[in-house]
């Protein structure tokens, strides 16, 4: 059921940038080459790792607090 | 996959989570602002530092995010209405499924287009591989996705995706909560200039005396194909025929190669190193703004002001001139992304139309379609609102009246009367049959551009018959005579050197060579202009032809003695592609022109190169004279390192 939406991405990515008049040259300079991937992997470390990471924190909150989970 | 085993219990299928309103409200909300915005910002983050503070980026987001919260409650509305009405004639969950997919799916694919848009752009400017396909595949694309959520929807996958969905939503709130509330408190402290009270339409009696002014801006128009003033024939008789009662000049060069910076230097007088409009985003300089404006010298003088047009780039909206101006209007277009722009240039000041660009290009992809064989913006539309204002008494005399028409702009698409004139039927038909706007091509395209030029050229015809058109009623209602009525462009239009379109790094003669035609109050007879003049005079020109002196800073001269036959003096005239240029360092690239006519030298700042013609031996630039001519190369480019390191000093914050 997810084989349309994975076509329709795959053509999305071919999409031509200069297919409109006016999208300014400065985009895609130094800061967005940057921030891009940056921004990508915040996001795929929130998403693969978010129980990983609630659970080490509860953890370490735990060992501060000398509390433990029940 | 999950396989379920006869052990195991059946878990109960998922329903799909209740679409009230506060839902509805409270997903689109999310989507839109954590997801779209950001996205959006990202993309075009380099941009906008090249002419924004960041204070200012951060007021224009809180603006745009009002914008875009009012969109969302919008969406919400139409699906809880749509899921009110469904749920009469079918199951509750049938309904709200489906007032669900009607919210999601515009959000989806807007995030959806932006996330792919992006990770493209970082893949092209890091590896440097640039994949294009036809504008059929990317209409297929957004097909897939509506019909591959439409699919989703008839599965137990849609309640699991809305649940989670609503579920990121509802943890989501107060971030949006706190993005609005600092959005609200912005706009509170310095609303948008959409806000504010507008100049008095009406003209000061005092001033009857002073004649209309009448400015026609016809958008993409290359004398090189248009000929109006030079000899032989022309593909703009109606205005040939009006230059019979005016002065036609024969060498007026644009300022630069696209709408923004050229239209910006007919407001202000200067050139696009000083008012620094210098990217499609871009307004004018807070400081060349503050010195004074076409309309806004003259309204200090008594008049009425009024602009109408078409293209946003042009507007005074998008140039931070609209205060300026009492009736500022953009006329509907049958284009799905110019609606858009124009409607969210409202909030110009606010970057809307930059920051919401994706918007504008999903409309762009749905045009190539929707628009089919007819032009998407018609000079008429333009021209009848222009009259309805002169003549319906909402533009008091004395008036300025500017006027900006987008065809013969890409696509070029000419209205059935001059259609098939120069390119036979059966090719070029459609908006999708054309190549992309302003684009390289290789040398195996050129039979391909050269078709794409007729059509060009048969919209010029097109748009001489509907100038035309006016022309003859402002001479029947009486205003012609006493009225000044200028007719220019904002720049030209390359099909050759490998280049399509405008805009870019190129400065050939075809992208700035471009006509000018000015009509004075009682004129009879044709006076024709040979020397060079540059588009920066037209304001000081119009100020001083209404009896006004142009503001102080102004960077072109008034040809007004020349057009009452007085003799005009040489003077060297500059033009320039500065898109990459940011107005708050200093000036080390881009590509400058100056024409000592019939002298042209081209210099790139980036790389060094230069390039000089003899424009009157060889108008297609196609011998390159720097090594032949050195000493006019050194002179020439003497006056443009001169010229730049004056407008380097002008620039606020430049070291002295």
């Amino acid at each position: 059921m997810f084989r349309p939406a994975v076509i329709a991405l795959l053509l999305l990515a071919t999409l031509p940038l200069d297919c409109n008049a006016y999208i300014d040259p400065n985009a895609g300079g130094i800061l967005f080459q940057l921030l891009a991937p940056l921004l990508a992997a915040i996001a795929g470390v929130w998403m693969f790792l978010r129980r990983w990471i609630s659970q080490a924190v509860r953890r370490l909150w735990n060992a501060l607090t000398g509390r433990s989970d029940k | 996959m999950s396989v379920h085993r006869p052990n195991q219990p059946v878990a109960p299928a998922p329903a799909v989570p209740r679409a009230s309103m506060w839902n509805l409200a409270r997903t689109s909300l999310a989507v839109l602002l954590i997801l779209c915005l950001p996205l959006s910002l990202l993309k075009q983050i380099d941009a906008l530092v090249a002419y924004m503070r960041p204070a200012r980026i951060l007021w224009s987001c809180a603006v745009v995010a009002l914008i875009v919260a009012a969109a969302a409650i919008l969406f919400a509305v139409v699906a809880r209405s749509l899921g009110w009405i469904l749920a009469r004639v079918c199951r509750r969950e049938r309904a709200d499924a489906l007032a669900w997919w009607v919210l999601l799916t515009p959000c989806a694919v807007l995030a959806l287009w932006q996330l792919v848009a992006i990770v493209r752009l970082w893949l092209t400017v890091v590896t440097g591989l640039d994949p294009t396909v036809s504008a059929a595949a990317r209409m297929f694309a957004l097909v897939a996705l509506v019909a591959g959520s439409w699919v989703l929807l008839r599965r137990q996958a849609w309640a699991r995706f809305v649940g989670a969905l609503d579920g990121w939503s509802a943890s989501a709130l107060p971030v949006v909560v706190l993005a609005l509330s600092a959005s609200f408190a912005a706009v509170v402290v310095q609303p948008p200039r959409a806000l504010h009270s507008k100049a008095d339409v009406a003209g000061a009696p005092s001033a009857s005396g002073k004649p209309d002014i009448i400015l026609i801006t016809i958008d993409t128009l290359s004398e090189v194909d248009a000929n109006v003033c030079g000899p032989g024939p022309t593909l703009m008789p109606h205005l040939r025929e009006f230059a019979g009662a005016a002065t036609c000049f024969t060498h007026f060069y644009a300022a630069s190669n696209f709408t923004v910076p050229t239209t910006s230097t007919i407001e202000t007088g200067t050139l696009p190193w000083t008012h620094r409009a210098v990217q499609p985003g871009a307004d004018i300089d807070d400081a060349v703004r503050a010195r004074g404006s076409l309309a806004g010298g003259l309204h200090a003088i008594g008049y009425a002001t009024a602009a109408i047009g078409d293209n946003v780039l042009a507007s005074p909206r998008h140039h931070g001139t609209d205060p300026a101006y009492g009736i500022d209007e953009l006329v509907p277009s049958r284009s799905l992304a110019n609606t858009v722009a124009n409607h969210l240039s409202l909030f110009g000041d606010a970057n809307a139309t930059t920051l919401l660009a994706p918007v504008g290009v999903l409309g762009h992809a749905l045009d190539v379609y929707l628009v089919g064989e007819r032009a998407p913006d018609d000079p008429k539309t333009v021209y009848d609102r222009g009259l309805d204002v002169l003549h319906g008494g909402a533009l008091s005399h004395p008036g300025f009246l500017w006027l900006h028409t987008f065809p013969p702009h890409a696509p070029y698409l000419p209205p059935p009367s001059t259609r098939h004139r120069l390119l036979a039927a059966g090719q070029l038909e459609s908006w999708r049959d054309f190549l992309p706007e302003n684009v390289r091509y290789a040398a195996s395209q050129q039979p391909l551009v050269d078709k794409h030029r007729l059509r060009y050229r048969e919209s010029i015809l097109g748009a001489d018959e509907a100038l035309g058109t006016l022309l003859s009623r402002l001479e029947r209602d009486g205003r012609f005579a006493d009225s000044i009525i200028v007719v220019s462009s904002d720049h030209g239009e390359s099909f050759e050197k490998g280049y399509m379109g405008h805009s870019g790094d190129r400065l050939d003669d075809p992208l700035l060579h471009i006509p000018l035609v000015v009509h004075l109050p009682g004129q009879h007879e044709r006076r024709t202009i040979d020397d060079a003049v540059s588009q920066a005079d037209l304001m000081p020109t119009l100020t001083e032809l209404a009896g006004a002196r142009p503001p102080q800073g102004v960077e072109g001269r008034s040809l007004a003695p020349a057009l009452h036959g007085a003799p005009l003096a040489p003077r060297m005239v500059f033009s320039m592609s500065m898109e990459r240029t940011s107005r708050f360092a200093p000036l080390r690239r881009g590509t400058y022109a100056v024409i000592d006519w019939p002298l042209k030298l081209v210099h790139r700042l980036d790389d060094g190169d230069d390039q000089l013609y003899d424009l009157s031996a060889d108008p297609h630039e196609l011998n390159d004279l720097a090594s032949a001519r050195p000493v006019d190369r050194a002179r020439l480019l003497d006056a443009i390192r001169g010229a730049l390191k004056d407008a380097e000093r002008r620039r606020p914050g430049a070291s002295r």
